[in-house]
């Protein structure tokens, strides 16, 4: 048990000073502006949002991917690497990634029902008539399976009094293979709009599911060094090596890979012979989009982090931090790039529509609604930050452990 | 004296007469004669008409081509809608069915079961399904006059015309009649053609059909060998928009129009014939 009570929370809190307050000043301000963008889209419809019935999907589903593949990325790519195959590299990770992923899925759900046109009747729609064969109806089951897995998984591993291990594993796996097949499917809703070849089909499962692991690395990376550097638990609990060497190898790995797939994806469209994928690409890396899409998604967020975590003088736990940040800010806009680019393209000649391309920018609720996302992640995250020790390894590690700084040597487990 | 002939919407409305579109062997189709059309648009007044559209909506379109260089150019009109597509994309990834195929063949739309996630639209390869973005007819609500104190706003002439203050303005009662029709629709969720449903559960053709002054949309049910449609589709070849996107339309287009000619070749077969 390692609950902190809500009076040392809030001595915590206290204790953090003029930079707490703050801190939690700015994610109130971020929460109040959220609740107005969603109570405006509430109130007024979807009016209010940037779309039109040639792009139906803008910044609030990109950033809804965005949040669901964060949450995906972080327990494929590194608590299921220590709750399923036993490694004990990121164990000092996994009650904060745990977290992470369940608040970060939290604050993709609420994205997406803020720009749905009937958000009260979703789920009741999703139970009572289910359609099998559509993606998103698979994604959402998934996704929710997946959320209580994670809810389970921080159960076991903050509150339960030595846990069965067969337990903790079958809810690790489920953890593990929800995520998995979540975004395969989100990836499938995309892919299988075979009117928009921009997404590139099958491609689009396998890209989405292998960038979710760079921005959930990047993610749990930045938090973690952003709190060794505000508290000293954290500093004993995680040592600087895995932040440098561990990690920083591993997201320049996912940097490389990430900007490969990117490549490949721009280049077949470039060269396609299909005459309106070509233009989309086109239009996304070289015309009015290309500062955010190109510059910051590729440039910023892909070239900059891999060179940063490829040379050994940046690879300190600045140079780490900055590249998880960038890559974050990167893939935020890289995610509005995929979603946009397979809607720029007009698809018919309609004199009464835009074409040949057409245009979009987000509305101020939109906006609204994205600060939303951040803030919910933020306050959640804060809030658990104050009641529960996050520094603490799994259970079964703790009593194999002895040493707090031996997390660099893998060791081998029971179940190994 | 001369026998009265049918015209070919009476023709139409008699083959509807006789057929019972919850039989499940019925495949309604339209066929769009491009030589008859003139692409006067009034297939598409017709049908926000009758589907109560307000501007920016429309179940009833259009597409145009042009090629050649100015002044050698040409101009190719082609009318749309809803292509009742027989592996309807749209359906397929509704999360809820809010989309399905229903009776005839038809993608029918469930507005109560519709949770506005815009998956239909994005699937769609034809862009014609349009979102409520907004309760329709909002002017209807206003309260400002054009003229003050010299013309009514349009809030009190809804008072006036003793509407109650729930119904929206333009509330159609002959879209009540199927089950999933609905007199009025309101913001959040998407909306598109559907074959005029409610006229047909009352015997009526499409009022797209109906109001087409040069009889260029055939409607019939294409698995009826006797049909209008298949009599059409027997004499000419018909094509499909996107035929590569493998979504089986229902609505095909015969004739493509071609207004001009030019020299004749030599190798031009059955030219004296």
């Amino acid at each position: 048990m390692s609950r902190l009570g809500g009076e040392s929370a809030l001595q915590r809190a206290r204790d953090a000073g003029p930079r707490a307050y703050a801190w939690i000043g700015l994610v109130a301000l971020g929460l109040l502006i959220g609740v107005y963008g969603a109570l405006l889209t509430l109130i007024e419809g979807t009016t209010v949002l940037g779309l039109s019935d040639q792009v139906p999907w803008g910044i609030l589903i990109s950033t809804y991917v965005f949040f669901a593949l964060l949450s995906t990325g972080i327990c494929i790519g590194i608590t299921s690497l220590s709750s399923v195959f036993g490694m004990t590299t990121f164990e000092p990770l996994v009650k904060r990634g745990v977290l992470l992923s369940l608040f970060t899925l939290a604050a993709g759900g609420l994205v997406i029902m803020a720009g749905l046109g009937q958000p009260f009747r979703a789920i009741p729609q999703m139970l009572l008539s289910p359609n099998p064969s559509a993606p998103m109806w698979w994604m959402i089951v998934l996704y929710s399976v997946y959320g209580g897995a994670l809810v389970a998984e921080f159960y076991l591993l903050d509150q339960a009094e030595q846990p069965s291990q067969r337990l903790t594993l079958a809810v690790g796996v489920v953890a593990l293979v929800a995520p998995i097949l979540a975004g395969g499917m989100l990836g499938a809703i995309f892919g299988t709009a075979e009117a928009r070849p921009y997404y590139g089909g099958i491609f689009a499962s396998v890209y989405l599911l292998v960038t979710a692991v760079f921005s959930g690395v990047a993610l749990l990376t930045a938090v973690t060094i952003v709190e060794r550097r505000l508290t000293d638990a954290t500093a004993t609990a995680v040592d600087e090596t895995l932040l440098t060497g561990t990690l920083a190898k591993y997201l320049g790995v996912l940097a490389g890979v990430t900007l490969l797939l990117t490549a490949f994806r721009h280049a077949y469209g470039l060269v396609a012979t299909n005459e309106a994928l070509a233009l989309a690409h086109e239009h996304m890396l070289f015309g009015t989009h290309s500062a955010w899409a190109l510059g910051v998604g590729v440039g910023l967020g892909m070239v900059v982090p891999f060179a940063l975590l490829a040379l050994p003088r940046t690879r300190t736990v600045g140079g780490v931090f900055t590249a998880s940040v960038l890559a974050l800010v990167g893939l935020f806009a890289s995610r509005l790039e995929f979603v946009l680019g397979g809607q720029v393209v007009a698809l018919t000649n309609d004199p009464s529509h835009q074409f040949p391309l057409v245009s979009y920018a987000p509305s101020v609720a939109e906006i609204a609604i994205v600060v939303f996302g951040f803030a919910l992640l933020a306050f959640l995250y804060t809030m658990s930050r104050l009641l529960f020790d996050l520094d603490e390894r799994p259970d079964h590690a703790a009593t194999d452990m002895t040493h707090p700084n031996s997390t660099a040597t893998p060791e081998v487990t029971d179940d190994d | 004296m001369t026998e009265a002939v049918d015209s070919l919407d009476d023709q139409m409305a008699a083959e509807l007469d006789e057929t019972d579109l919850q039989d499940e062997g019925v495949d309604l189709s339209m066929v769009i004669d491009l030589q008859r059309c003139t692409g006067c648009g009034a297939c598409n007044i017709g049908c926000a008409q009758e589907n109560n559209l307000q501007e920016g909506q429309a179940y009833s379109s259009r597409i145009i081509e042009t090629n050649g260089k100015f002044p050698n150019v040409s101009y190719e009109y082609t009318p749309t809608l809803c292509n009742q597509c027989d592996d309807a994309p749209c359906a397929e990834g509704c999360p809820t069915k809010a989309l399905y195929k229903g009776d005839g063949g038809i993608t029918m739309h469930d507005h109560e079961k519709c949770i506005g996630c815009k998956a239909c639209m994005v699937n769609c390869p034809y862009d014609e399904i349009t979102l409520n973005k907004e309760d329709p007819h909002p002017r209807w609500e206003e309260t400002d006059a054009l003229i003050e104190n010299g013309t009514a706003s349009p809030k009190q002439v809804k008072e006036r015309a003793d509407v109650d203050e729930n119904a929206p303005a333009y509330y159609n009662p002959n879209r009540e009649v199927g089950e999933h029709e609905h007199p009025t629709r309101y913001k959040g969720v998407v909306e598109k053609c559907n074959f005029c449903v409610h006229r047909l559960n009352e015997g009526e053709l499409p009022r797209c059909v109906e109001e087409c002054p040069c009889e260029a949309r055939i409607f019939g049910d294409l698995n009826d060998p006797d049909s209008k449609v298949n009599e059409i589709l027997g004499k000419y070849n018909p094509d499909v928009l996107k035929e590569e996107q493998g979504t089986a339309p229902s609505v095909k287009y015969v004739r493509d129009y071609n207004g001009g000619g030019y020299e004749q070749g030599t190798g031009e077969a059955g030219l004296g014939d």
